[in-house]
């Protein structure tokens, strides 16, 4: 489940290129509750309280160190509108992990979270890791399905929860870096299990050609 | 057929594997395919590869590899070929009989000694080459590269459809999996497992079998998997919202390495099943929005001068001619032949054109129906074509103009040209069809077609051609190039009857034009599928499309197509525009500097050719051929260019230094509007369309009025001075002067041209007013622009609205926008000048970087003018960075080759009937271009040569022109074989021209280069280069729009309801009529009463009316809402009194300002006879259809009010006649009839019933009575007449067939 790319998109060797695994993940869930404000405080730490629709499906790169491997994130960002939903799928495959987000504010974002749940069962692989996000945790007073509610489901659905904030950049990071961390345990495990979907050619070069980065820890 | 073949026996070669590499662009798309075929024959065979193409697909590189020998093609003049094997085709005739479409059989294809006989269409929409001799078991490589342009969906997205040879259907794997999922086999296999309709198609694909050019146009297929390999790389200027694929499981990727999602890798997700090709859609985020791609040519601008410098021809011309404007020349006679070396732009444009409700009765259009007389034509299929056009015709809108011809072996049309949808029109039109008869030979549709397409364009008004025909032509490809060559001209609609009318020619027809074909089967009825396709011939439209594009100065541009069809829903807009960096080649001194910095308004390839294209057929004679030579050579200059060039020449000799050298900057700085050289495409309008509008100042109005062309020159010269005194003396404050100089010029020039001109200049001198005011100090120069622009913009539309045609209203606009700007605006001036003025604040303010580009779309739809634009830096063009470069580097260019050589060829054939010059001209350029592109053209062709021994392939299968003896060919081939292996894909072409040095084939997959995306940015702020175009959208409404009707005709009100719909005793068979199964020689009672319906719409209240509905008048006033029918009846009202009765009063027309007499007022017996009387008392005068309609309209003493009626006619759109209860009430218990007794016929009548529902809607109703009310009434009066019934004498009510 490593960086599943291989030579067809030729490499381009530049110092700000280098990584060991590559993940393709993606952020989906109801219009408006806030998953390109969640990207762009990860990816760039910024915010911005207007609310434009997103349209066309675009993604940040960030790379994190994790466990003395460069991880380069591909985190792709998606229309949350209904009459998106089916043209979007294509994307979901070869994702290796998901942020499902709903608004802790908006019931009905919360209520879609099943259906977002098999939309990714149907389009993405099994291996695939999702996170369950209450998004806009800041806005308490307005709050409309209770934490609690939210664990439920994710226990109920297999997924990690978190309650984050995008706007007040509470638990932002550490909900990328959960997942990386549980897309990098489950990948292991399907190493050892010798998955034949995770070794082989599918790694590409940079598993191996890159030195392993000295940082033990988090740098970024 | 497609695919690798055994040329003896045509059986395929199975295909081992396939791999696909593609890269769409917008509407761009660049095909790689490798084919891997094996020869799994125990015996060597010789192969033939054959490939259809698409209609706008070209194929730019082919290589094949057996057992070491290397083949590959490379185009050639057409002439080389045009030789040999003589006794091949003896008799044309003999051929052309092989080739008729449906009935030849599959040897047909070949002629007696082996070679391969295509029609002038199959050769076009075929790439076919002979491989030799492939030994048993040989493995043979195939890569083939093509390029296409994509259509575009009703929702904006792009479709992509994969051909079919990539991923042929492989029969054997389908069988079993016909068990688990039948419905599959449908599109697939001929045998269909629903058997209701399996009958009829498996007829149908029967049927299809016979025509010879099927075993082109079939589908692949392979006898066993194969390995299929599947990427698509998307592009383009805008982000993807999605894609989906109706065929297969996608997965959509970026390069690891992409810093964003401008480039999406797209790929199978799951296994390909071999049961169907491939298709994709993509929607794009902006799929409304005009979007333009840049793509980099082969050579940078600096490489390019450095090359045409070198060329030797240059420096002999140079020296020969010592004139400085001599090198200019030189290069502009090159441009068709650089297309390759220098940037190309292409816009796509897919415009929402059904967002906003437009109005079906609204719409304009010229509606020709061309009807097959010929002695083949059945009686049968005459008698249903004469009742489908009854309904046909009932159906036009009231602003549609119609005109019908039959077609022999002659054209015979009822009308010199297409007359507006009146009354008298109307009844003629039926008239001749009821007159139609098989009479009138052998079936010349060529003729026909050119017949139609000399008959002048009506402008805004796009011609919709519906060919009703039932039997096959000899000569479908010739027709097929005809209608290729004048697709702008009309959208054909094609309507077979009977079995054996030719798929292959309606169905062509109608795919090169974006219209339908329908085929009947023998017992179907016409009516439904004909009003189909008039139901599509009515869509909105946007018309009188024109592309400006603006580019910088010292750019020039070549810009294709010259012609733009009207575009429907879903039709996309494609332009391209070659851009040519000019300022090395233009002259340098000193104090000619301004010179170099003015920029040159010329007309490119577009407007020059539309002059003698598409609208103005009837005027192109009136264009002296010298005129029209000189243009064409020079391409891109028009008169003004003269003008202005003197006028920049002028200022800088007369001014002093300090305020010339300001101004230069200035203009360096692209402030003002004149900065940009205004290049513009534009579809030929009629005069007096957009010449009031005059965007920047330089907006020519050549292309628009042709007639006064030849003069135009003569006449601007004498401006010069004037002009640039207006200049001089606007700057310097002296407004005065200039008006005075406006004025005088107008005085001596005194025809339509001058007054355009004047208008421009008008128009200009008012921008150059307002520009000094409107940033207020604000230094940005490009949102200063832009501001410009739409103040000028708006401006001018605004003035082109309110004055509508006539251009002596527009003097004064113009007048007043000049006073306007100068007397309020400029004051303001002084202040931004001393802004300018200072070197700083100048270069600041504007980095030199920016070159700005913009372009935008005019267009109408329906009376509303829109207009969209785009913006876009073109700064990257001359950074000395270096593209990186892709295989997929020239798509565009191909395409924007392909789209020159199309405009070459269409004049070169347009002009063959005037004067062979010319068209030897066109001719030529046509295959220079081709050659240096290596783009195919109906003057060149591929030829196959074997690069391993650098010979020209020449056993191979020769493939000719119909009739054309050939033979084999030993051509020398001395020709530089082109470097790149297989694999590769062809990034330059080997031409003719010695000039291409150039190689640079790189295979690296290099990831989609941000540059061609970030080029396209122009970001407000300088120095931030965007990654999409920035690009606004507006639509200008009009201040003075008269009310819009936007009502729509609530079509699902009049959807069958059982509720309603009770089943009459009188006509069973009208709810259950699934018209197929209706056997025909009897018409649906509906017929007659549609006979009556009033060209606006309208039914009158008349006897003839109530026979048609089986309801006695009197039953019908009683039942009306309005007071004054009840009232006039005497309580014992005899509802079989005398025909005499007539009317209980005329109608008199509403909209129309053509009065209408009051014609269906006789009984039904009348109506029928009227038929063929009417049209001789038509076509006198009015007095005379009084008496014909002979009804005295006495009855209830109304007479004398119907005479008062005349009278206020002036106001008729007031529709204050008094006739309006009768008719409404008549209208809408007419529309209650066909709701309830022909329920069944909802798709037939559905136009008509919609144009009587506008009618009723337009109308004010009187007696308070509303429309709601009025439709409820209808009704009711259905469910009175039940129980009225019981009562009644059914037979007297009976509609009697013996009538008809």
């Amino acid at each position: 489940m490593a960086s599943a790319t291989d030579n067809r998109y030729g490499q381009k060797e530049s110092a700000d290129q280098n990584f060991d695994y590559m993940f393709k993940i993606l952020i989906i869930g109801n219009s408006s509750v806030g998953k390109t404000s969640f990207l762009f405080r990860y990816a760039d730490d910024s915010f911005t309280p207007a609310f434009v629709s997103t349209v066309g499906i675009d993604f940040k790169v960030k790379t994190i160190y994790r466990n003395d491997k460069r991880i380069k994130l591909q985190i792709w960002d998606t229309a949350g509108q209904e009459r998106y939903r089916t043209i979007t799928t294509a994307y979901y495959r070869g994702a290796m992990g998901f942020i499902l987000m709903y608004d802790i504010t908006n019931e009905e974002s919360f209520a879609a979270v099943q259906d977002w749940s098999t939309q990714i069962k149907t389009y993405s692989w099994d291996n695939a890791q999702v996170l369950l996000v209450g998004n806009k945790c800041d806005m308490d007073d307005e709050r409309v399905v209770a934490s609690e509610r939210g664990r439920q489901l994710s226990e109920h659905l297999g997924f990690e929860f978190f309650e984050a904030s995008a706007k007040d950049n509470i638990n932002v990071k550490q909900t990328f870096e959960r997942l990386v961390d549980i897309i990098c345990e489950k990948m292991s495990e399907s190493l050892d299990a010798g998955d034949p979907a995770v070794t082989g050619a599918k790694q590409g070069p940079q598993l191996t050609e890159q030195p392993a980065a000295p940082h033990q820890d988090c740098a970024c | 057929m497609p695919g690798l073949r055994n040329r003896d026996t045509w059986a395929p070669l199975l295909l081992k594997s396939s791999r696909i590499t593609s890269c769409a662009n917008g509407c761009s798309l660049g095909i790689t395919a490798h084919l891997t075929y094996i020869n799994t024959d125990p015996k060597p065979v010789e192969g033939v590869f054959v490939y259809p193409l698409g209609e706008r697909e070209v194929v730019v590189g082919f290589e094949a590899v057996i057992s070491g020998r290397l083949l590959s093609v490379k185009v050639q003049s057409r002439g080389n070929l045009e030789d040999c094997c003589p006794n091949c085709c003896p008799m044309p005739g003999i051929h052309g009989k092989q080739w008729s479409c449906c009935g030849g059989t599959g040897q047909g294809i070949q002629c007696s000694n082996g070679h391969l006989l295509l029609d002038e269409d199959l050769e076009r929409t075929n790439f076919i080459t002979g491989t030799g001799i492939i030994a048993p078991m040989e493995v043979v490589s195939i890569v083939i590269s093509t390029t296409l342009e994509l259509s575009t969906l009703e929702n904006g997205a792009i479709h992509l459809i994969y051909p079919t040879v990539l991923t042929p259907i492989v029969r054997a794997r389908l069988q079993p999996a016909k068990g688990e999922n039948g419905c599959r086999s449908n599109e697939t296999s001929a045998t269909t497992c629903f058997g209701g309709v399996s009958g009829k198609q498996e007829k149908m694909l029967e049927m299809n079998e016979h025509c010879v050019h099927s075993v082109f146009s079939s589908p692949a297929t392979n006898l066993a998997p194969y390995e299929l390999n599947f990427q698509l790389l998307v592009r383009g200027a805008c982000l993807l919202a999605g894609l989906e694929s109706p065929t297969h499981a996608l997965r959509a990727d970026a390069d690891p390495n992409a810093q964003s999602a401008s480039a999406t890798y797209i790929t199978l997700a799951e296994e390909h099943l071999y049961d169907r090709h491939l298709e994709i859609i993509l929607h794009l985020s902006e799929p409304h929005s005009p979007l333009v791609i840049l793509e980099r040519g082969r050579l940078t601008f600096s490489q390019y001068e450095q090359q045409v410098s070198a060329r030797r021809d240059f420096i002999r011309y140079v020296h020969k001619e010592a004139e400085p404007g001599k090198k200019l020349e030189f290069v502009r006679k090159r441009y068709h032949k650089d297309v390759l070396n220098n940037p190309v732009l292409m816009l796509n444009f897919c415009p929402d054109l059904l967002s906003e409700p437009v109005e079906l009765q609204q719409a304009n259009r010229e509606l020709l129906f061309l009807i097959n007389c010929s002695g083949n034509m059945t009686q049968h299929s005459i008698s249903k074509i004469k009742e489908g056009m009854l309904v046909a015709i009932k159906s036009l809108p009231s602003s549609a103009m119609v005109n019908i011809a039959g077609f022999g072996s002659v054209v015979k049309p009822l009308f010199t040209s297409s007359k507006p949808c009146t009354d008298i029109i109307m009844a003629q039109v039926l008239d001749y069809v009821q007159k139609l008869h098989a009479d009138l030979g052998g079936s010349n549709l060529l003729g026909a077609l050119s017949w139609v397409y000399h008959q002048p364009a009506h402008r805004s008004c796009p011609r919709q051609l519906f060919i009703l025909t039932d039997g096959s032509l000899i000569n479908v490809g010739q027709v097929l190039e005809l209608v290729r060559r004048n697709t702008c001209n009309a959208r054909c609609f094609g309507l077979g009857l009977g079995s054996r009318a030719c798929r292959r020619l309606l169905h062509g027809v109608a795919k090169l034009t974006g219209g339908r074909a329908e085929f009947l089967c023998d017992d179907e009825r016409l009516q439904p599928k004909l009003i189909k396709c008039l139901k599509k011939a009515l869509e909105p439209a946007l018309t009188d499309v024109r592309i400006d594009w603006y580019v910088p100065d010292n750019v020039e541009a070549l810009l294709s197509p010259n012609e733009i069809p009207p575009l429907y829903p879903g039709n996309r807009l494609i332009g391209y525009c070659t851009l040519y960096d000019v300022s090395a080649f233009k002259v340098k001194k000193n104090d000619m500097r301004n010179q170099a910095n003015r920029p040159l308004p010329y007309g490119s390839f577009g407007s020059v050719f539309e002059l003698s294209s598409g609208s103005s057929e009837l005027l192109q004679p009136l264009v002296p051929m010298a005129e029209r030579e000189r243009r064409g050579e020079l391409g891109h200059e028009e008169n003004t260019e003269y003008m202005l060039r003197e006028n920049s020449q002028e200022i800088s000799s007369t001014d002093d230094n300090a305020a010339s050298d300001a101004r230069w900057r200035m203009e360096q700085t692209s402030y003002v509007q004149e900065q940009y050289t205004l290049t513009r495409c534009s579809l030929g309008s009629e005069r007096g369309v957009f010449p009031s509008y005059s965007p920047p100042a330089e907006c020519l109005s050549l292309g628009m009025d042709a007639a006064s062309l030849p003069h135009s020159l003569e006449r601007v010269q004498p401006q010069h001075s004037h002009s640039l005194t207006r200049w001089d003396t606007s700057w310097k404050e002296n407004i005065t002067s200039s008006m005075e100089e406006e004025s005088e010029k107008a005085g001596w020039l005194l025809d339509g041209e001058g007054c355009v001109l004047r208008q421009k200049d008008l128009a200009r001198a008012a921008l150059a007013g307002r520009s000094f005011s409107s940033p207020q100090g604000e230094l940005d120069m490009h949102r200063l622009r832009r501001a410009l622009e739409r103040v000028s913009f708006e401006q001018a539309m605004g003035g082109r609205l309110e004055e509508s045609d006539t251009e002596t209203h527009n003097i004064p606009q113009g007048a007043l926008s000049l006073t306007d700007s100068n007397g309020i605006l400029f004051p303001a001036s002084p202040l931004d000048w001393d802004g300018f003025t200072d070197p700083e604040s100048l270069f600041a303010a504007s980095p030199v970087a920016q070159v700005p580009c913009q372009l935008v779309i005019h267009g109408l739809l329906g009376s509303k003018p829109m207009s969209w634009e785009v913006s876009m830096d073109l700064c990257v063009l001359w950074s000395s960075e270096e593209a990186p470069q892709d295989i997929w580097d020239a798509v565009v260019h191909h395409l924007a080759a392909r789209s020159v050589i199309r405009d070459f060829e269409n004049m070169a054939e347009k002009e063959t009937d005037i004067e062979h010059g010319s068209s030897k001209r066109y001719r030529m350029k046509a295959i220079q271009t081709s050659k240096s592109c290596g783009i195919i053209s109906m003057y060149t062709s591929f030829s196959t040569t074997d690069a391993s021994t650098r010979k020209m392939f020449s056993e191979s299968t020769d493939i000719r022109h119909m009739g054309v003896p050939f033979g084999s060919r030993h051509t020398t081939g001395t020709r530089r074989q082109r470097a790149y292996s297989v694999g590769r894909r062809p990034s330059i072409r080997d031409s003719e021209d010695i000039d291409n040095t150039h190689n640079s084939t790189d295979r690296e997959n290099t990831p989609a280069s941000p540059h061609s995306l970030a080029s396209l940015g122009n970001n407000v702020g300088p120095g931030s280069p965007s990654a999409a175009s920035s690009c606004s959208q507006r639509s200008v409404e009009s201040r003075t729009m008269e009310s819009f009707f936007s009502f729509g005709f609530n079509l699902g009100r009049l959807r069958p309801s059982h509720s309603s719909g009770r089943q009459t005793p009188l006509k069973p068979q009208c709810l259950s009529a699934v018209s197929e199964t209706q056997t025909n020689s009897q018409s649906p009672d509906y017929l007659p009463l549609l006979r009556l319906q009033l060209a606006s719409g309208a039914f009158l209240l008349s006897e003839s009316f109530s026979e048609c509905i089986h309801i006695p008048l009197d039953r019908l006033k009683r039942a009306s809402p309005y007071l004054i029918h009840r009232s006039s009846l005497s309580p014992p009202y005899h509802y079989i009194s005398s025909p005499s009765t007539g009317p209980i009063a005329s109608y008199r027309p509403d909209d129309q300002r053509t009065t209408r007499p009051p014609h269906a007022s006789s009984g039904l017996r009348f109506a029928n006879d009227s038929l063929t009387v009417l049209p001789e008392t038509f076509s006198s005068e009015e007095g005379s259809i009084e008496l014909v309609g002979g009804v005295p309209h006495s009855d209830s003493g109304r007479g004398s009010e119907t005479d008062m009626c005349e009278e206020v006619e002036p106001q008729g759109e007031q529709l204050a006649h008094l006739d309006v209860e009768s008719s409404s009430w008549a209208t809408s218990v007419a529309l209650a009839w066909l709701e309830h007794h022909c329920a069944g016929f909802f798709v037939e009548w559905e136009l008509v019933a919609a144009k009587a529902d506008f009618w009723l809607k337009c109308q004010s109703l009187p007696e308070g009575v509303d429309l709601p009310g009025l439709r409820a009434a209808a009704r009711q009066l259905f469910l009175l007449l039940r129980h009225w019934d019981e009562n009644l004498q059914l037979n007297m009510l009976c509609y009697n067939p013996n009538y008809m």
